[in-house]
């Protein structure tokens, strides 16, 4: 090894905590990266592998009535499996709940694979198996259409098309609002209901199109058809993947940054600490490319440190997403798929980032004379701050803080912009609860009330109308496909004479127009449509076209709005699945909601402000690892503010020795001390929220893409926890200068530093 | 001092730097100590100013065992007894003149007008009333030690000392702070040690002594 590099690493010796805490925050950019990466694959391949290991269907179609199982031909499809679907009532936990009963035949044809949670599969006549997460009871008694059924409940299942049951039906998470979810025989429940089916799973024959499948059911009564890419459980695979490959690069970036910046205050403060050494070695004719060498080892090492570590936490950090992620799509099995380019990725990435802020400031003092080497000497550049009134201690803390005013903002920056990082989760979340409760606050009705049959309309009206009833909409809600020029997705299309009374809209184009039909965002966006322009409506082989009017922000980025009656006859003219009704006043809901559940037509019955409530703690629940991530982030901001703080404090060894040996109390030190990284957390705290506003608003036009559409706002609290949470983190960098002015050998620093 | 020995270990070797040194002070005087470098002068001071222990014998100032007192007692010493003037000044450049003085009273719960005051009192008394304001860096070579010398004696010490306080200053400010330091032993009675290579200090000092082979002999 040459006599120079030998320098360079020898120089390292004194730098451990500097090189420990550039390789952390390299390594957590570089793991936040292939974090990113990697667990999007792992989340395709592992959602893949269980969609296809547990039968995930082509194609759901609910029909809007039963019909006999012998007209039923389906033998354009691969295979199918004929269900029976009914929503009862049951008591279960002291609570009347509504019950999703779901009849499957016993040779299902591989479709839709009930997976056994807990307990054993029901094996008579009276037993059934729950979805996992639902309300549990050893036995229910189902009142379905009038007539009670015993049902002893013999264990726990997840099946693709409800992975848990924890989340809400009708929104974007698939599951059942939770509504208890029941599979038993299908005979059992024929023999309660008929001999008819109403539900059908579809495994497309190979090549078969959409519009040739939508032709093959033509002659049946279908109210709803989902895709299996439109399904609610694809898309939320779907979008976690998309969610972890655009956020976390995204994110990571921002730490690169961070890591840049760290690297080269450091660097910079390395080599013009050695300016003298320089010009001593250019002095003797040592070449600038040897010096330059010498002092590359420290980007070197940095970047061995911050890989080996990167790569260990970037697989953690794979595993811990990934499980967590799934974990909440219904606990899936995690498949790592061995795939070393997200590593290599990352790594070349964060080598050229770590390689460029090493050796920018070395060719900056490579560049200068050896005169202007040689009498380099460091000379703080100091502010009058704190005058009148301020204490010694504290004039000391803040000029300290400012005596390199280029380094002071870069450092107050790059902690700011760490702290800001994490505080975008924050407005995030904050946001969306916000927007959440927005949305809810745009409902409109206190009571939903769906049929176990389509219902003719003015019947619905009049049998819903009762005391203390204010008015009664009916609705329909259809699950099909919206298209135009060629671009097609799937939705959900809620359909009402009174659309305008059930829900208040905020347009971002155009406005209700009678006929029309007002379409999510997002939805319009990937359709391509605006105000004006035509749209087709299909199910079931049947079409109805319609002409946008306006697009507005929903959460349901699928959904679409209309009074066009044409698209409620598509279940029966005439007729409607069920009716929102709007009380005279909200204590009289209870009251409606026990009186209107016995009658045999209702199948399924909301309150609104339950729904708002489910809802919230879904929300709730989902976002929970969105403050995960800000307490982890913050741990980045706390590592910057600790590398500045050592960098600052490392080069005023001679001024505490001279204030030791002038017997200076130390409680003056750490008061000062105690100003300095006060200042700095408190500057850096307040810069933070600009950052943390910018770049929530970045991640949520990601999110969009990925996920579903929350308008970024600055409120109070959300502010208040970034500065607050953000200078309560950088407080504990403190403890490394008084931990090193506890050690500081006062005798040799004074010897040394003075030549003697 | 009564019999001081000091010796650095460097690994397996071990250098005594003091040998059984004696050496008497009265209050008021100002005695010089010359020697060459790595004599021990500089280990010498360290130890009289409570920065560095001996390894045997004893310190005492106005009847204060320096050598028994723990490490508090010491810094409470420093602060309190010993005022110390470096080569290099050691001045705090982030404060200025008079607050770079008012750090030696940091400590003595004085009221903070006192503390400016004295602190005003003293750099005038060294010729720099006109710069209490200024930082560090703004102030010459000369000013700068003159500040040092303020701060060393703002806090009425019984013993100033001084490590080659002229050593880093032109002919003309090398005066000035000679002058100074006999003009404050001359109306302050104020007691001094001094370490140097110069030998036009020589002349102003009450006694002079050199350093060699860890031994003091007068001269």
């Amino acid at each position: 090894m040459s006599l120079t590099a030998r320098m360079g690493l020898r120089r390292l010796k004194n730098r451990k905590m500097s090189v420990l805490l550039s390789s952390f925050i390299i390594a957590w950019a570089m793991a936040m990266m292939v974090a990113g990466v990697w667990s999007a694959q792992v989340m395709e391949v592992s959602s893949a592998e269980y969609l296809d290991d547990n039968g995930m269907p082509d194609l759901f179609v609910t029909l809007s009535e039963g019909v006999p199982e012998g007209d039923v031909s389906l033998s354009s499809f691969a295979s199918h499996q004929l269900r029976l679907r009914a929503i009862g009532r049951a008591s279960i936990e002291g609570a009347n709940t509504s019950v999703v009963l779901i009849g499957v035949p016993d040779a299902g044809g591989g479709l839709n694979i009930l997976t056994l949670q807990e307990g054993s599969m029901y094996s008579a006549s009276d037993e059934c198996v729950l979805v996992a997460g639902s309300r549990t009871a050893d036995a229910l008694d189902v009142t379905v259409n009038g007539t009670t059924v015993h049902l002893a409940v013999t264990g726990t299942v997840s099946s693709p098309e409800f992975l848990t049951n924890e989340l809400s039906v009708g929104s974007i998470v698939p599951g059942s609002g939770g509504l208890t979810v029941v599979y038993l025989p299908l005979t059992s429940l024929q023999a309660v209901l008929g001999p008819e089916v109403n539900d059908i799973l579809l495994e497309m024959a190979d090549g078969m199109s959409r519009a040739e499948a939508e032709a093959s059911l033509a002659s049946l009564p279908v109210s709803s058809m989902t895709y299996r890419e439109d399904h609610q459980t694809t898309v939320l695979f779907g979008m976690g993947a998309d969610k972890f490959s655009t956020m976390l690069p995204a994110i990571s970036l921002v730490f690169v940054l961070i890591g840049l910046i760290s690297i080269f205050i450091t660097m910079y403060r390395l080599v013009l600490g050695d300016s003298r050494n320089i010009g001593v070695l250019m002095s003797i004719g040592v070449e600038r490319r040897s010096i330059a060498l010498a002092y590359l080892a420290f980007g070197a090492v940095v970047l061995l440190v911050g890989a080996i570590m990167g790569t260990l936490l970037g697989y953690a950090f794979t595993a811990g997403v990934s499980q967590m992620a799934l974990d909440m799509m219904g606990g899936i099995p995690v498949v790592l798929p061995s795939d070393p380019m997200p590593t290599l990725t990352a790594l070349s990435f964060t080598a050229l980032a770590v390689m460029a802020a090493t050796i920018v400031p070395i060719v900056i003092v490579l560049r200068r004379s050896v005169n202007q080497a040689l009498s380099y000497a460091p000379r703080a550049k100091v502010r009058v701050i704190g005058r009148k009134g301020t204490s010694l201690a504290s004039s000391l803390g803040l000029r300290n803080l400012f005596r390199e005013p280029v380094r002071a903002v870069v450092v107050l920056l790059a902690v700011a912009l760490s702290i800001g990082a994490a505080g975008s989760w924050v407005f995030m979340v904050d946001s969306a609860m916000t927007y959440l409760d927005d949305q809810m606050d745009a409902r409109e009705w206190d009571v939903s009330v769906t049929f176990n049959a389509p219902l003719d309309r003015e019947d619905a009206v009049m049998s819903l109308t009762q005391a203390h009833v204010n008015k009664v909409l009916p609705f329909t809600s259809l699950a099909g496909a919206l298209s135009s020029g060629g671009r097609s997705a799937g939705t959900v299309m809620l359909a009402s004479p009174n659309i305008t009374e059930i829900r208040g809209f905020d347009f971002e184009e155009g406005s209700f127009q009678a006929g029309g039909a007002v379409l999510a965002k997002k939805l319009a966006e990937e359709l391509d449509v605006g105000p004006g322009d035509k749209v087709t409506f299909s199910l079931g082989g049947r079409e109805v076209d319609l002409i946008v009017s306006g697009t507005i922000n929903d959460m349901q980025s699928n959904a679409a709005y209309t009074d066009d009656l044409a698209v409620m006859d598509l279940v029966g003219e005439g007729k409607c699945q069920g009716a929102f009704v709007i009380l005279d006043g909200p204590g009289a809901a209870d009251a409606y909601v026990s009186v209107i559940s016995e009658d045999p037509l209702v199948g399924e019955v909301k309150l609104g402000e339950e729904e708002v409530s489910a809802l919230r703690s879904l929300f709730e629940g989902s976002i929970s690892m969105l403050y995960g991530f800000f307490a982890l982030n913050l741990l980045i901001a706390l590592a910057m503010a600790v590398l500045a703080t050592v960098i600052s404090t490392s080069e005023r060894d001679m001024e505490f020795a001279s204030m030791a040996s002038m017997g200076v109390p130390r409680a003056f030190i750490w008061r000062s001390l105690a100003v300095e990284v006060g200042a700095q957390a408190s500057i850096a705290a307040l810069m933070a929220i600009p950052f943390a506003f910018l770049l929530a608003k970045q991640f949520a036009l990601l999110m969009e893409e990925a996920v579903f559409f929350i308008p970024v706002v600055l409120s109070i609290s959300a502010l208040a926890t970034v500065v607050v949470l953000g200078w309560l983190f950088i407080w504990p960098s403190i403890l490394w200068p008084i931990r090193w002015v506890r050690r500081l050998d006062i005798v040799r620093t004074l010897r040394e530093r003075s030549g003697r | 001092m009564q019999q001081i020995s000091k010796s650095y270990r460097n690994g397996e070797e071990t250098t005594p730097v003091l040998k059984d040194l004696d050496l008497e002070v009265a209050k008021g005087e100002m005695v010089m100590i010359m020697g060459p470098s790595g004599s021990g002068k500089t280990t010498l001071m360290n130890s009289i100013g409570g920065v560095e222990m001996p390894d045997q014998g004893s310190i005492t100032l106005d009847g204060l065992s320096v050598t028994s007192l723990t490490s508090k007692q010491l810094n409470q010493y420093r602060r309190e007894k010993v005022g110390m003037v470096f080569q290099f000044y050691n001045l705090i450049p982030t404060l200025t003149a008079r607050e770079n003085v008012m750090l030696a009273l940091e400590g003595r719960r004085l009221p903070r007008r006192e503390v400016r005051e004295r602190a005003q009192g003293q750099l005038e008394l060294v010729g720099l009333g006109d710069r209490t304001e200024r930082f560090p860096q703004e102030l010459s070579a000369g000013e700068q030690q003159r500040v040092a010398l303020a701060r060393a004696l703002v806090k009425g010490p019984a013993l100033v000392l001084a490590d080659e306080p002229t050593g880093n200053l032109d002919e003309a400010s090398e005066s000035l702070v000679l002058d100074l330091l006999i003009k404050v032993k001359k109306e302050i009675g104020t007691t001094f040690v001094v370490v140097s290579h110069n030998p036009r200090l020589k002349g102003h000092m009450d006694r002079c002594y050199e350093l060699r082979h860890g031994r003091l002999s007068a001269i």
